[in-house]
């Protein structure tokens, strides 16, 4: 890199870092499930999501996913994933990434708005991000040690539908997952639901930090549900997860304490997220090259 | 069954499930009011008056919040969003504006804002209205 470009590159990223604008209140809590919000066009959002969980008889291990998502149209939205983990007693290290787009199918709100989800993953075995439980993921994925699970290569096709309702303040949402490795048979399916709300309907007049209008509430529920040799939910992981977000000026914070409903599943995870909005981006960077 | 037989049998109620939805009507019927808004919006009600004040002061925060970086912090429009401030939008009846404000119009970059609720979007409605009969 030229040092003109070089210069170019660190004067955009300190634009576009001051003149970041407030937040819109489009992001769910949620850290499985997708709605139908799509991201506004030509914004940047980044999102740091991490996860630690403990298999029985394993070592802890601390999760980190960062996301950029940027809306490429009103309709389609796309979403590029870096993923690591670290585990105790052993090492620390990059499992993949992930390519993910998400299409609204209908121009308008319906009681019920269909979005279609494609996902590439290019990650390894040890990945331990849990973006989404499918076929018979189980805790016990995570006492295989890093050196040997990272040698498995995991090339899979994820496709979702996202049906996702707005009824009087609560958003209700399902996905209905299905995914493949390319290395062959056979499909893995999995699902997610959730419902949340604002704790406020009303958005007071003042600019306020704690006022209730900040946050959201919710419930998420999400497990696997085998495979297409078994389709079953007997033997899958499933998990339950109130979740709580609380937006403040550019950024919003999201918690969920997550708990294993079956023995297959964690004992209990916790996840947090971490979201930052650059408005605009896609105008900004075309105006910094040209 | 067969597994390629269960896939099968889903695909074709996925696709089944979304030809329903995708003939489906939206939440108000057709028509082309303002911005293509259906007649049935100009049956909807703004619950708060124009001179509302915690009303509208709620609606400018949102607006600042969810429609000032493309529409601009003085609703002077910017780029290919228009300005806010015009005959057409004073003109409009407050429920269009309400379905419009839901709805967006994807194809032309304008997100549609239904995961507010409908209060802060009737908020919204209320501070347009406001700097339109202001203007």
């Amino acid at each position: 890199m030229s040092k003109t470009a070089l210069y170019k590159t660190l004067l955009f990223v300190g634009w576009i870092t001051l003149s970041a604008s407030p937040a819109p209140a489009g992001d769910r809590p949620y850290f499985v499930t997708y709605d139908q919000t799509m991201e506004e066009p030509g914004n940047l959002e980044i999102e740091a999501m991490g996860l630690t969980a403990s298999p029985q008889g394993g070592n802890g291990f601390l999760s980190g996913v960062t996301e950029f998502e940027y809306g490429a149209k009103g309709w389609w939205t796309t979403e590029f994933y870096l993923d690591g983990q670290t585990t105790s007693n052993e090492s620390t290290i990059f499992t993949g990434f992930r390519w993910e787009n998400r299409f609204r199918l209908l121009m308008h709100e319906h009681k019920v708005n269909p979005v279609l989800y494609i996902e590439y993953e290019d990650i390894n075995g040890a990945d331990k991000s849990l973006l989404e439980i499918v076929g018979f993921d189980s805790q016990y994925d995570g006492l295989v040690p890093n050196r040997e699970a990272s040698r498995e290569r995991q090339r899979e096709m994820e496709a979702r539908l996202i049906l996702s309702s707005n009824i009087n303040g609560w958003n209700v949402s399902e996905n209905f997952i299905a995914e493949k490795n390319l290395a062959g048979p056979p499909w893995e399916f999995g699902y997610s639901a959730a419902v949340s709300r604002p704790l406020a309907m009303l958005a007071s007049a003042t600019e306020c930090v704690w006022c209730r209008e900040n946050f959201q509430a919710g419930l998420e529920l999400f497990g696997g549900m085998g495979t297409t040799d078994n389709f079953t939910l007997h033997g899958t992981s499933q998990y339950i997860a109130p979740v709580l977000s609380w937006q403040v000026h550019n950024a919003l914070f999201k918690i969920a304490p997550t708990f294993g409903l079956t023995d297959a599943s964690y004992r209990a995870m916790f996840r947090v997220g971490v979201t930052y909005e650059f408005s605009g981006f896609g105008r900004k960077l075309a105006r910094m090259f040209h | 069954m067969t597994p390629t037989r269960l896939l099968a049998g889903f695909l074709l109620a996925l696709m089944a499930f979304a030809t329903a939805l995708i003939t489906a009507q939206p939440l108000s019927g057709e028509s082309a009011g303002f911005r293509n808004a259906p007649a049935s919006a100009t049956q909807m009600k703004n619950p708060y008056a124009v001179d509302n004040e915690a009303a509208v002061g709620g609606g400018k925060k949102l607006y600042a919040q969810n429609c000032a970086q493309c529409h601009g912090k003085n609703l002077q429009g910017m780029g290919p969003a228009p300005t806010l401030l015009s005959s057409s939008l004073k003109n409009a009846n407050p429920g269009e504006l309400f379905w419009f404000i839901t709805n967006g119009d994807l194809n032309k970059g304008m997100p549609g804002w239904a995961q507010l609720p409908k209060q802060q979007r009737w908020q919204i409605v209320s501070f347009l209205e406001s700097r339109n009969a202001s203007k």
